[in-house]
């Protein structure tokens, strides 16, 4: 049986600017997906863009190429990716005026 | 799964978990929610956000994979990159937890034993020796009269000076509002049959890894330092050399008192010395959760290394 685990990045957690999740060690999974459920979002204009990044030692981070498309208002939303090596972190970019998102990331790793 | 030699159990094991075949059932340690929304009580919204266990391969920039001491992999624990002053309780995700649900069955010896390593995160210059606070371990265990925290915490650094001694939970008296956020903190024993209002509140002397009044040199009234404790690790002398150390705690559930710790070639002899005690909660009868965890000192991220674990049982034998 394949081993399988989901862990919790953030925890309906409230950001007012760019953020990123923390390093996270997936070398042992095989596939993975993200989830971002936005709980409330405010502001004018406020959009969250965020993207897949990997890492060789959980410190330099490159782009992946996966990025979920701009979340403009509450509601959940996933991307997959896989072949990631030993780390993965969501680098999350917040745009419009004044906004803030409280949202809650997850990610779940199959071997 | 054969037990290495390296370990020492009493004659029942419970678990042995070697992270080489999954978590084990490890998980992050978050809040209670509340009972009328998918919020947690406000007075603990400070403790949602802990570092959270992963299996870790010890993968540096410029060494490589370390690997685990019986394979690949270890659970590893991190903060983020936060932490308060010495004398303040830590701040939101500057500590990572893991913990493990279970319940026993006899009020008898107690022992964990695991191997593992801390580090400082390699992400600029220097050793990282004095970033790392404070890491340990502790259980969460009631009885049906008494519920009681058992741990013990090798006090690293405090406010970047070197400690480098181990310390054991146990209350000191004093005001319940020292102890931290006294607010609602789990539903209460009639909850659920009517009367939704009821609810329990912390007590002093729960949850003592981040509760209790601290003090500048990393003393708490939280903590009881164990004289004569003073111990040099093997940190190594670069942040990406790793050594994998032996632990071991044992108590005594019937009497209510730690038995011995030992640290690597420390032996400590603890008999007589009453662990966290408050009276019981509802609703976690016989509760055995034991938890690992690390705290940082500055803004840099610090990690523990679980490379296995034992909690094991017994009448009284030290073997």
């Amino acid at each position: 049986m394949r081993q399988f685990y989901t862990v919790v990045l953030e925890r309906m957690q409230s950001y007012r600017g760019d953020f990123q999740t923390e390093p996270y060690e997936t070398a042992w999974a095989g596939e993975a997906m993200f989830f971002v459920r936005v709980h409330e979002m405010t502001g004018t204009g406020t959009r969250l863009r965020s993207r897949v990044q990997v890492s060789v030692d959980g410190i330099e981070w490159l782009d992946e190429g996966t990025s979920f498309p701009a979340i403009s208002e509450a509601g959940s939303h996933f991307v997959r990716v896989s072949h990631f090596g030993g780390w993965l972190r969501l680098a999350n970019v917040l745009e419009g005026n004044d906004g803030a998102v409280q949202l809650t990331i997850q990610l779940a790793l199959k071997e | 799964m054969e037990l290495p030699d390296t370990y020492k159990p009493l004659s029942q094991v419970i678990f042995y978990d070697d992270f080489d075949s999954g978590l084990n059932g490890w998980i992050n340690l978050a809040p209670n929610l509340a009972q009328d929304k998918m919020a947690y009580y406000p007075a603990q919204w400070r403790f949602a956000h802990w570092g959270p266990p992963m299996l870790s391969s010890a993968t540096f920039s410029y060494a490589g994979t370390h690997g685990s001491m019986h394979g690949t992999y270890s659970m590893k624990i991190g903060s983020r990159p936060v932490a308060g002053r010495a004398d303040e309780q830590p701040v939101s995700g500057s500590m990572g937890h893991a913990i493990k649900r279970l319940t026993f069955a006899k009020r008898q010896h107690l022992k964990c034993e695991m191997w593992y390593t801390y580090r400082a995160e390699q992400d600029r210059p220097g050793i990282g020796e004095n970033a790392i606070r404070a890491f340990g371990f502790f259980w969460d265990v009631q009885d049906t009269e008494k519920r009681a925290f058992y741990g013990a915490r090798y006090l690293n650094a405090a406010g970047g000076k070197m400690q480098q001694r181990w310390q054991l939970f146990r209350a000191a008296r004093g005001e319940p509002e020292d102890w931290g956020d006294t607010g609602r903190s789990a539903p209460g024993e009639a909850a659920g049959e009517g009367d939704k209002e009821e609810h329990v509140f912390l007590q002093r002397g729960v949850d003592p890894q981040w509760h209790g009044k601290r003090y500048q040199d990393g003393s708490s009234d939280a903590f009881y330092d164990i004289p004569r404790s003073r111990q040099k690790l093997c940190f190594n002398e670069t942040a990406d050399k790793l050594n994998w150390h032996y632990f071991a705690l044992t108590v005594d559930l019937a009497k209510r008192e730690y038995v011995e710790l030992q640290s690597v070639d420390r032996h400590f002899n603890l008999r007589g010395i009453a662990p966290s005690l408050v009276n019981a909660y509802p609703r976690i009868n016989q509760l055995l959760n034991p938890v690992v965890w690390i705290e940082a000192d500055t803004d840099r991220r610090v990690f523990l290394y679980v490379d296995s674990i034992v909690n094991s049982t017994g009448k009284g034998e030290l073997v």
